[in-house]
Formats: structure tokens, C-alpha cells, sequence
């Protein structure tokens, strides 16, 4: 058996190592068998664009992807993602910003912001399954993020702007 | 942020986790973690040993015989949600599924892991109620099945024992005869159910012959409620919603019912007939 509690028995192991891809770079993270995806991301890798919010998987600051599927990153742990490739927001967008950025900007569907990052990988994550999605499946699909500036309409329509290719 | 200290197992195999699951009976099992990691993050979950099945052989088929699908305990729902086999025979499962959280949650959230973490709110335990699901339970020197109804004792609690897992569960196929319908009360989309109801049911010349209601939400456990569908044996169809309204199969679930300060007894006894009378009438037609 593969344990990862290395000392043997029931006592709790302090420290895993985990190897994940992020943003394509291979990564090794030092962490305990309690600390979430998120708190890897942030506090281990220093990569702060995914934000903290609830912390229980219902508010979507958090979100990243892992391989193509949208994760809030509080709800994994990160000794289970060795292995896995996962893209944060900062890992979005092939050369400079992706469309679905361009377009948040352009329709001005950023308030504080604190939101953005996890409704930008999400619809990301969207546009990747369903590249032409309806305003009903778009707002679907980000049932898992809020935005508590209340927003919501300009960042559907951003989604949607990203999707037409309205954007340069 | 998690402070949690516990020893983190990553069996390969079935077997290897029963032998884990048996030198902890304080162990807690993780599927895709989205209800347990949660849990442990607010310290309500606070386990010596995690068993997470994430690199387990084995556990991520759906297995689709004649008469019986089974669905590993990998599984994630976004796959039950969206897989055309299982939405074309075991369409209440799939309806039920995609009414569950986010993409997110069941990008990860498993099948099985619903309905073991028996929250009163799942909207995955009415639909395997209805189609009264078994699961397949294993230890690591027993195995048995647990019909769902059985499994849930109340709020978070089933009645797997300490070294016991489930490893799949398995839908009996109701065969084309059925119709079914699936209704959820939330103040917010994704939200957990606040009532949720899942009906089956077979119409012929006009009558419901037989009628399957399974109720979750503001109760200690989802339940079958037997009552009402004995009230709705025989009755035309175009009355169903009407007799759910006029029978007196609430006082059958007096005792399962859990009334707080946001969803009071009154509320409850007032909204629960005409939310249940709708998902009948969603379902068997002819709404009040």
C-alpha cells in the first residue's frame, strides 16, 4: 500500500511530497495530508491569482482547473493531486491574456475583483466543453462562483462576448 | 484553513483499503472529498485516517447488465449526470444529478460518496429511494448489500459499520413503463435542498397504477413515504395532485420531520403538501 503517512502506522505523517504539473511547470510541493489545493497553490507556490473565499466549495474564488474539469481547489486535497495538471488563472491565456479576459475587461464585468480569477478559469473550463453556450447554459455552468458585488449580468456577458469572439 | 492532522492513505486496490478501513474503526473513507474536505476545513469532521480512494483500482465503471446498472464508487455524478446509457434507462438519477451543487462539485463529488454522506439535502438519495437502489458493501472479511432506505439512519449517519465501505451501488432498471420527475426548493441555485422530491410513477388508462414518492429537505433522513403512494394507487391521473393534497400522509412523517428557525413546523406542514402536489403533478400530469 502506498501510504503517505511515511512513519508507519496511524500517526499522522508531517509533511507529503507531491508532484503536480502547474501552469506546465513541474512542480514539487511540501505540504501535511490536511493542507487543501488552495492552500498549496497560494502558500506553498506562491501563485496568489486564485483567491480564498469560503473555503467549502461554494463560492468559486478558488477555482482552478484540474486537467480540463473546473475544481474548487478548497475541496481537494492537495496530497491526492500528484500527478495531475493544473492550470490557475495565471497559467490562462496562451500569450498574454486569453479572450475570456480581453472580454471581462472590455465589458467591464470586474468590480473588486475578488471574484475574477475563479469566474474567468471557470468560464475558461465552459467555453472548453461547450464553445458555444447559450446565456442559459452560461449561467449554468457558473452556479459554482459568486460574485458578491452582484455582477453577474456583465459577466455573463462577458462569457458570452468571449464566446461570439467579440473581443480582439 | 485546515489545521487537521491525520494520517492520509492512498490504497491501489479494493482490498488494500479494506485493510486499511480495518486497523482504524475512527477512519473516514473519501471519494471525491467534496462533502468531506469541507468538513475538515471546519473542523466538524476531525478523523484520525483518511482513505481516499482516488487512486484505487477499480471503483470508476459503470456497469450496464440487462436489468441492473452499477455504478462504481468513483463514479462522479458530472459523469452520471452526462452519460447517455444511464440518462436514456435511469433518467430520475440523471435528472437528480445535475441538479447537484456546481460543475465543480460534481466534476469531483462521486455517486456513492452522496449518498453515504446522507445529508438530509442530497438531492441523490430521494432518486435512489424511488429506484430503490442497493449498495454494495464490503469489509475487509464480509461483503454485503444495503437497500438505501437502510442505509440512513439520520443527519450524516448510515448504518456502515467501523471497516465497512461501499464500493458501487446498483439500480434495478425500471424498465420504459415509468415516467418520473425530480423538484428541489433551494433559495439559491447549487444550494443543498431545502425540499427536494423524486417520483416514479406508471399511468395506464389514464389511473396511476403505481406510484413511488421519495422526499428529502427539511427531514432527518430522506424517506419513501409509503402513505402517500398507497393514496395514489387507483386514482386517475388527472386527480393526483389533488390527492396529495387531500390525504393525511403527513402525519406519517411526524417523526423524520426537522423544523428550525428558518423553515418552522408550520411552514413546513403548509408548503411540504403543495411542493410534493407539484412534483406529482410534474410527473403524473394534471396539476392543481
Amino acid at each position: 500500500m502506498t501510504a503517505v503517512s511515511a512513519n508507519g502506522g496511524n500517526r499522522p505523517a508531517d509533511s507529503v511530497s507531491v508532484t503536480v504539473s502547474v501552469n506546465g511547470r513541474r512542480r514539487v510541493i511540501d505540504c501535511r495530508p490536511g493542507d487543501t489545493l488552495l492552500e498549496a497553490l497560494r502558500g506553498h507556490l506562491g501563485l496568489t491569482g486564485t483567491k480564498s473565499g469560503c473555503e467549502i466549495g461554494y463560492c468559486g474564488a478558488c477555482t482552478v482547473l484540474v486537467a480540463a474539469a473546473a475544481a474548487h481547489s478548497c475541496c481537494l486535497l492537495a496530497a491526492t493531486m500528484d500527478g495531475r495538471e493544473i492550470t490557475t488563472v495565471e497559467g490562462i491565456g496562451d500569450e498574454g491574456l486569453d479572450p475570456v479576459q480581453v472580454a471581462f475587461l472590455e465589458t467591464g464585468a470586474v468590480q473588486c475583483g475578488y471574484c475574477t480569477p475563479g469566474f474567468v478559469v471557470s468560464a475558461r473550463a465552459l467555453l472548453a466543453e461547450n464553445p458555444a453556450p447559450s446565456e442559459a447554459e452560461i449561467r449554468r455552468y457558473l452556479t459554482g462562483n459568486i460574485c458578491r458585488c452582484s455582477g453577474f449580468a456583465a459577466i455573463v456577458r462577458a462569457v458570452a462576448a468571449a464566446a461570439a469572439g467579440e473581443v480582439r | 484553513m485546515s489545521s487537521s492532522l491525520f494520517a492520509l492513505e492512498r490504497p491501489a486496490s479494493v482490498s488494500e483499503a479494506l485493510d486499511a478501513l480495518a486497523t482504524e474503526p475512527e477512519a473516514r473513507v473519501m471519494a471525491g472529498g467534496q462533502s468531506l474536505v469541507p468538513l475538515l476545513t471546519l473542523g466538524l469532521a476531525a478523523p484520525p485516517m483518511v482513505v481516499s480512494l482516488d487512486r484505487c483500482e477499480g471503483l470508476a465503471d459503470i456497469e450496464a447488465e440487462p436489468d441492473e446498472v452499477t455504478v462504481g464508487a468513483m463514479v462522479t455524478t458530472r459523469r452520471v449526470e452526462l452519460d447517455a446509457g444511464l440518462g436514456a434507462r435511469l433518467p430520475l438519477l440523471t435528472r437528480a444529478a445535475a441538479s447537484v451543487g456546481s460543475p465543480h462539485v460534481r466534476n469531483f463529488g462521486t455517486l456513492v460518496g452522496n449518498l453515504c454522506h446522507a445529508d438530509p439535502g442530497s438531492d441523490l438519495i430521494p432518486a435512489a429511494l424511488c429506484l430503490e437502489a442497493e449498495l454494495e458493501v464490503r469489509s475487509a472479511h464480509d461483503r454485503r448489500r444495503v437497500g438505501v432506505g437502510d442505509l440512513i439512519d439520520g443527519p450524516f449517519a448510515t448504518a456502515l459499520q467501523p471497516g465497512e465501505m461501499a464500493v458501487a451501488v446498483g439500480f434495478p432498471v425500471p424498465g420504459p413503463a415509468w415516467r418520473c420527475g425530480y423538484r428541489k426548493l433551494v433559495r439559491r441555485a447549487g444550494d443543498l435542498a431545502m425540499a427536494c422530491a423524486a417520483v416514479m410513477a406508471r399511468v395506464t388508462d389514464g389511473a396511476v397504477a403505481e406510484a413511488r414518492v421519495a422526499l428529502g429537505g427539511p427531514l432527518r433522513r430522506a424517506v419513501r413515504v409509503p402513505g402517500l403512494e398507497a393514496d395514489l394507487a387507483g386514482v386517475a391521473a388527472a386527480d393526483a395532485a389533488r390527492t396529495v393534497l387531500g390525504g393525511s400522509w403527513m402525519d406519517g412523517l411526524a417523526g423524520d420531520l426537522l423544523p428550525d428557525a428558518t423553515l418552522p413546523a408550520d411552514y413546513l406542514a403548509a408548503m411540504l403538501p403543495r411542493f410534493t402536489a407539484a412534483a406529482v403533478a410534474d410527473t403524473i400530469g394534471a396539476g392543481p
